[in-house]
């Protein structure tokens, strides 16, 4: 059994009286692609915001390789929620992926053909490298996505966190990104993603995570969908999920 | 019709000790209007610069001397603590980011102007001279303050190019990647505060604002990538002194205001004819596109172009 | 003048004499004075309210400085300063910046705190090209740059009175009647004009009183710190109420008494103009709803906080974790 990269314990995030996270623990291995499914507001993405640094958690620890604080914030790969991006701001999609070459060359480091290869390499992935000189304001949803992947790409992690990035994006993108994901699981990543479509998370996740402000299960999916758990995260939107469970737990991991 | 170009620069050395400063001024606040820009903080300029005259008080008050680098170092310093309060009563405090620009710098400003008048009883300070500048009469003092910032503040810039442009894009990334977030932007918020002081005696305080704000946004009309838009600024600013001087001495009018009014026309020009995004040339786009004579294709739109249909793989 | 100076007896009875002096009204400027400083307060807390929860506090200050070549042009003009002119250049000089401000907004790669840093910068540039003209040219010179820039109040003439006072009735008359659509434009954009309130009018109705109050409150508050008078009060007042009759109940109140005690300060210190006064009162009031408002105040903050941390500790106590805690294998 190889070496946990991400151990959490107690995580308790709260806003006002209601915790939105609340004691959550778990622990993540290397070559896992995890997807973490949760109604809205289940604080999904506020416990990877957590994880990160974007917000302070108010109970529990975070171990990353070993290591906790801002150390260890900086060995996480983090793809946020499309949204918060400026996209008049004068950047051509080669600037946004050679910025995640930044964090190895420092500031005043050159570029050299190692880094220039790491992000073509990037590009290609995403198949982005006919856009390079394109302003990003130009692109669209789903495009500007895969930039954003390239970019953490180019960071070359072995852990990925990623908030919805499968949100407003055409079904070619999705299947491409899919891809990429699995090829970092080869790899040895661990990779960590905020899914939104039930339906899908059997054929793309090894592990899944099933949240509402509290960890229900985490495991296959068969092992995770069952009535009980489903109806832990869901409520009283049984019967919706009645025939979405069933459909779920025979689709395997 | 030559001459009329020629003729100021004979007229005698305040010309050219002008046009000198006036440009001195302008690269700077050009370069950190960018980022400024960029971050949507202009307002904090606004801001920056009116809290620049209590720091002026305030080193005076402290320190009793009127050198020029006291007072910047005075400036530098309630600058960031502005910022610092500003930051403060938006994050914590719950007040509206543009309310508490607001907020700060009057009361600043306020203090200041009082402690200016109740307490600054001989010294050299001028509230209308601080507020609108001098630059035809510009001492010897400010200009080698100029001259100093000025490089300086282009080599910063420079040298921490990658964190600027890092932290105004992405914040969250920059984070992640290590780079000390809050050091570089209390960084720009003291060199912007450095800048304004520098720049008092050739443009004033309050119209510091304009050769921060304006050339940024014309450049930003002009430019996609940010290299060109620094250099693409910084060349707004120069025009502007420049013209700006000409039309001062040709006219008999303020210098500073006639700097800022210059600046304001170019940015209205980049507004409505700039070569991709102006509002003209995008309107004249838009009418010869609604004409039947042109072939139907099935290519998406995109800002005014047609594109063929990327592959998407 | 230092603040141990102060504190010698033969100053304190200074200020006593002086204030028993302004408030007998001995002088009818002092009069005047005072009626001005409450009426600006007040009007500019009501108008700055809706700026502040609307978040276009800035346009205030945008509005301040933009009224410089009105008055300017104004005054080339009309040759002299009196009152009605100026006033109208002003206006106009103002509202045409709000317009300008929107127009920007609307074009390419905008932003809208960029817009209004060039609208005051450039107008106020303008002004200053104007003004330094004047100077050079015009037989009857223009009144201290000082008074225009800093306000004082003890200098304004009847007719400024007069017209502050229509403007204050006039305003705070369409506010009260007016006050549900105001209201719920402010705080619900988007449903009020799925229930038909005219939200684009009224928020070009909104500049226009900025504009108003701004031109009528220069004389007292001074071009560079209107802005203030405007702010303050309203960002003030949400500390302690959260409905708006409140809010703006509250607004008005401290607005108006940060008026009259900075036109007092300003007569009992010599060489404090009423403008800086003015704002530091209202500042102070400010930081005494941000410290002890009881909504969102920083004391109220820091026992909520308490109270929070401590059912949290005594939750994750308490509970037997509910949660079916799985730890995935490693690899596959």
């Amino acid at each position: 059994m190889s070496e946990a990269v991400l151990k959490v314990s107690g995580l308790t995030i709260a806003y006002d009286r209601e915790p939105v996270v609340e004691d959550f623990s778990f622990t993540t291995y290397p070559g896992q692609l995890i997807g973490i499914v949760g109604p809205n507001g289940a604080g999904k993405s506020t416990m990877i915001k957590a994880l990160v640094g974007s917000l302070e958690a108010d109970l529990g620890d975070v171990w990353v390789k070993g290591v906790q604080g801002k150390k260890a914030r900086k060995l996480l790969t983090y793809v946020p929620q499309r949204g918060s991006v400026d996209w008049d701001f004068p950047v051509t999609v080669y600037d946004v992926v050679k910025q995640g070459r930044y964090g190895k060359l420092g500031l005043l480091g050159r570029m050299t053909k190692k880094d220039r290869e790491i992000i073509d390499d990037a590009l290609a992935k995403v198949a982005m490298q006919d856009f390079a000189g394109r302003q990003i304001g130009e692109l669209s949803g789903g495009q500007q996505q895969r930039v954003f992947l390239a970019r953490a790409l180019a960071q070359q992690g072995d852990i990925y966190l990623l908030d919805e990035p499968f949100t407003g994006v055409d079904a070619k993108t999705e299947a491409a990104i899919v891809e990429v994901l699995r090829e970092l699981r080869e790899q040895g990543a661990c990779v960590m993603v905020v899914h939104h479509d039930l339906s899908t998370v059997g054929e793309y996740f090894d592990t899944v995570m099933l949240m509402n402000k509290r960890l229900i299960a985490m495991g296959s999916t068969a092992e995770v969908f069952n009535k009980e758990n489903l109806r832990n995260a869901y409520g009283g939107k049984l019967a919706i999920f009645d025939a979405d469970a069933m459909a779920v737990a025979g689709q395997g991991g | 019709m030559w001459e009329l170009f020629v003729e100021p620069w004979t007229m005698g050395a305040w010309m050219w000790r002008g046009t000198l400063a006036a440009t001195l001024a302008a690269i700077p606040c050009a370069l950190l209007g960018v980022f400024l820009y960029l971050r949507r903080m202009s307002l904090i300029a606004d801001a920056l610069t009116h809290v620049a005259l209590p720091g002026i008080v305030a080193a005076f008050l402290l320190s009793g001397s009127v050198e020029p680098f006291t007072m910047l170092v005075g400036a530098a310093i309630v600058g960031v603590l502005a910022s610092g309060a500003i930051e403060a009563l938006a994050d914590k405090g719950g007040v509206r980011s543009d309310a508490a620009i607001g907020i700060v710098f009057t009361a600043f400003f306020s203090i200041g102007v009082i402690a200016l008048s109740v307490g600054v009883h001989d010294a050299h300070i001028d509230t209308a001279c601080v507020l609108f500048g001098d630059v035809l009469g510009i001492s010897n003092d400010s200009l080698i303050l100029l001259g100093i910032t000025a490089p300086v503040v282009c080599a910063l810039v420079a040298l921490f190019y990658r964190w600027l442009a890092l932290v105004s894009f992405d914040k969250g990334l920059a984070a992640n990647l290590g780079v000390p977030v809050a050091l570089v932007h209390y960084g720009l918020m003291g060199a912007v505060s450095v800048t304004s002081v520098a720049s008092f005696e050739a443009i004033g305080a309050i119209l510091a604002i304009a050769m921060i704000v304006v050339p940024a946004a014309t450049a930003h009309i002009l430019c996609d990538r940010l290299p060109w838009m620094l250099v693409v600024a910084c060349l707004h600013g120069v025009v502007s002194a420049v013209a700006g001087m000409y039309i001062a001495v040709w006219a008999d009018v303020s210098a500073a205001g006639s700097i800022v009014c210059v600046g304001g026309a170019l940015y209205g020009l980049a507004f409505l004819i700039a070569p991709r995004h102006g509002v003209l040339v995008r309107w004249w786009r838009k009418r010869s596109m609604d004409r039947p004579a042109l072939p139907a294709t099935s290519a998406p739109v995109v800002k005014g172009r047609i594109e063929p249909q990327p592959e998407v793989s | 003048m230092g603040a141990a100076s102060l504190m010698t007896a033969l100053e304190v009875a200074e200020i006593g004499a002086r204030t028993v002096e302004f408030f007998s009204f001995k002088y009818a400027f002092v009069a005047r004075a005072l009626a001005a400083s409450i009426m600006v307060g007040g009007l500019c807390g009501a108008v700055g309210t809706f700026l502040v929860l609307r978040r276009l506090s800035l346009m205030g200050d945008a509005a301040g400085h933009s009224t410089l070549p009105g008055i300017c042009v104004a005054f080339l003009l009309a040759g002299s300063v009196s009152t009605l002119p100026i006033m109208a250049g002003a206006l106009v000089s103002a509202l045409l910046a709000a317009i300008v401000v929107g127009v920007i907004s609307r074009g390419p790669r905008s932003r809208s705190d960029a817009a209004i840093g060039i609208v005051l910068s450039v107008f106020f540039g303008i002004g200053i090209v104007l003004l330094s003209h004047i100077q050079r040219v015009a037989t009857t010179s223009y009144a201290g740059l000082d008074a225009m820039l800093l306000g004082n109040v003890a200098g304004i003439s009847p007719e400024q009175l007069t017209a502050l006072a229509v403007v204050t009735v006039v305003l705070g008359g369409a506010t009260l009647l007016f006050l549900r659509p105001l209201s719920i434009s402010t705080f619900d954009p988007s449903f009020a004009a799925s229930v038909g309130i005219p939200v684009r009018a009224i928020h070009y109705a909104l500049l226009g009183a900025l504009s108003l109050s701004v031109v009528v409150s220069v004389q007292a508050v001074g071009v560079v710190l209107v802005s203030a008078m405007l702010i303050i009060p309203g960002a003030s007042a949400v500390y302690w109420f959260k409905r708006m009759p409140g809010v703006l109940g509250t607004a008005v109140g401290l607005g108006a008494l940060s008026g009259a005690l900075g036109a007092w300060v300003s007569y009992i210190f010599e060489g404090v103009s009423t403008g800086p006064a003015m704002v530091l009162v209202a500042t102070t009031f400010f930081l005494c709803s941000l410290g002890f408002g009881p909504r969102g105040g920083l004391l109220w903050r820091a026992v909520r906080r308490r109270e929070r941390q401590r059912a949290l500790v005594a939750r994750a106590d308490a509970s037997t974790s509910a949660s079916a805690y799985v730890e995935a294998g490693g690899g596959l």
